[in-house]
């Protein structure tokens, strides 16, 4: 049964009022792909991930591992999700080992639904037999955070952040991971590490990542399938067509407009992000300010 | 100096206080993180108005109080993504404030009853009224304790929470009929314009101290049991009000906590520097 979807998304529609946030988006996601979403800021992503997630109405049909609308209520917890933006006060009593544990908290709904993945042909790699102490320790290892166990989460870099909350998505060993921007407020180092671990989980552990980018270069390491989104899906093939494709020289035109996007965004949202995307994309330019379509 | 726990009053308001004290903290620690903490001021102020219907059609005041806070947090859950929160809690503050002076002053004016429901009077409990008392606040403590891991992930990410299998609605509506039952019970203790407090203090005391969930948890519940014993023992001798006197305990627990960790962490800059 493998070799349909591991996700499936046929004819999304989001509307807020009269307003179109997406419009007819289908793709499909292989298992033990890594799928990675290129879009500026504003072109929907986020809304795609949350219709995915059932955080969010919309019309059309997304299957996940082989169930479809209401009836993947009960696979949603095999996704490990990482939102774009995740904020805690600095005196939130959590620690790190307290954040992963909630990872732990579904780990008896899943042992439930286990059998709904086996029907379609997917494995749940959970081991019953190990504590959670032991759970716990493994995937700080994973990340490289054994020395931050006992840390406020509120206290930690974003860096850091960004990894305990990857570690609390692993540590109940969901077969596919859905991460939103994931590269975003991270320096280089934090990025490399990132890719690192993200292609481990990949490689190793057969575990399907499907994640959104502003930044093509960074995706383009990653990623073996790409899909372009601005509202609609402009392109939708492997890492392979991507580069035959005009789409890297179709991206740069783009790109001034997403850079001049992102720039209103940053202004208003008063932080400044100096770190991600030094690549030859961000070209600037002075007039462009009309929302483009055309890739 | 004990010996005052010779007597039964004295005996029926310590148990009654360190049952309702630790369910306050203990619930009050989600209240807080979830950034609901005058959650129980408004409950306490719409149980106001409760307990004027209940003055003023002669029925147990305790009931109707509660019925009218049980209503209002379902309203709050209800419509909290419409409205927002701090907005919503002025609302009921002032609704139960201006229906209960209403019903009040149409029944013929203030009754002493009236202010044992203002400021608490937890020496003068009946019998019946410490035993509802307790038994409601230890199914509350039993509830949280069994359900504290899901509170938490909810107060730290409730879509996360959602997406992993958590029925989060029912949680929600289930946490919110606890707060509601939690802040009738408290009004016994410290009184419908204190409630806040024994949910909010000890609470944001322990979360300076405690860098874990648990540790906070249990520092919450040492700092809300200290107040209630030694203040319902000090009012005794002091003669003041016990409300006002538990309170005031737990506010100088809390700002010695807070000046001795800003003491503390100016050595270490000083020490680091030096």
């Amino acid at each position: 049964m493998k070799d349909m979807a591991i996700l499936k998304v046929r004819d999304l529609n989001v509307r807020y009022g009269s307003t179109s946030i997406l419009e007819n988006v289908s793709m499909d996601v292989e298992h033990g792909d890594i799928f990675g979403i290129l879009g500026p800021n504003g072109a929907g992503k986020t809304t795609l991930f949350n219709s995915i997630l059932m955080l969010q109405e919309h019309e059309g049909n997304v299957s996940i591992f082989g169930y479809s609308n209401n009836a993947r209520r009960h696979v949603l917890p095999f996704i490990g999700y990482l939102p774009q933006r995740f904020s805690v006060d600095h005196n939130f009593p959590a620690t790190v080992e307290d954040l992963i544990y909630t990872g732990l908290i579904s780990v008896r709904y899943m042992q439930k639904n286990a059998h709904l993945l086996e029907r379609n042909g997917y494995r749940w790699s959970y081991n019953p037999r190990l504590s959670n102490r032991e759970r716990i320790d493994e995937v700080l290892r994973m990340v490289g955070l054994e020395h931050a166990r006992g840390k406020r989460i509120g206290m930690l870099s974003g860096g850091e952040l960004q990894r305990a909350l990857i570690a609390k998505i692993l540590v109940s060993r969901p077969l596919m991971l859905i991460l939103d921007e994931p590269f975003t407020a991270l320096d280089q180092d934090a990025q490399t590490r990132l890719l690192n671990i993200l292609n481990t989980l990949n490689e190793e552990m057969g575990v399907t990542i499907i994640l959104a980018a502003h930044d093509l270069m960074l995706l383009m390491k990653l990623a073996k399938h790409i899909a372009c989104i601005d509202r609609r899906i402009f392109f939708h093939g492997s890492k392979a067509e991507c580069m035959a494709s005009d789409l890297l020289r179709l991206y740069s035109e783009h790109a001034m407009h997403m850079h001049m996007r992102e720039h209103k965004e940053i202004s208003t949202a008063g932080h400044v992000d100096s770190s991600i995307s030094s690549s030859s994309s961000r070209s600037s330019s002075s007039n462009n300010s009309s929302r483009s379509t055309g890739y | 100096m004990l010996d005052i726990l010779a007597y039964t009053f004295m005996q029926k308001a310590l148990i009654t206080g360190i049952a309702i004290g630790a369910a306050c903290s203990m619930l009050g620690l989600f209240l807080v993180l979830k950034r609901y903490s005058l959650f129980g001021d408004a409950l306490s102020h719409v149980a106001l108005s409760g307990v004027a219907i209940g003055l003023f059609l002669n029925i147990y005041p305790l009931w109707t109080a509660l019925l009218t806070s049980v209503t209002a947090s379902l309203g709050i859950t209800r419509l909290r993504h419409r409205i927002q929160g701090d907005a919503l809690i002025a609302v009921l503050l002032i609704f139960g404030v201006a229906f209960a002076v209403l019903l009040i002053s149409a029944s013929g004016g203030f009754k002493v009853d009236l202010f044992s429901y203002l400021f608490g009077s937890i020496t003068l409990i009946s019998n019946e009224d410490a035993l509802t008392a307790v038994i409601a606040s230890l199914a509350i403590v039993a509830s949280v304790l069994a359900l504290k891991d899901k509170l938490f992930y909810m107060a730290l990410d409730e879509r996360q929470a959602k997406i992993s299998g958590l029925n989060t609605m029912l949680l929600n509506y289930i946490f919110m009929i606890m707060a509601s039952i939690m802040v009738i019970v408290a009004m016994r203790l410290v009184g419908i314009l204190l409630v806040s407090s024994l949910i909010v203090l000890p609470n944001i005391a322990a979360m300076m101290l405690g860098r874990g969930f648990k540790a906070t948890m249990l520092i919450s519940l040492s700092i809300s049991l200290a107040s209630v014993i030694s203040g319902i023992i000090t009012s005794y001798y002091l003669n003041v009000a016990t409300s006002g006197m538990i309170v005031m305990i737990c506010i100088g627990i809390m700002v010695s906590i807070m000046v001795s960790k800003h003491l503390n962490t100016k050595r270490a800059d000083a020490l680091k520097s030096s």
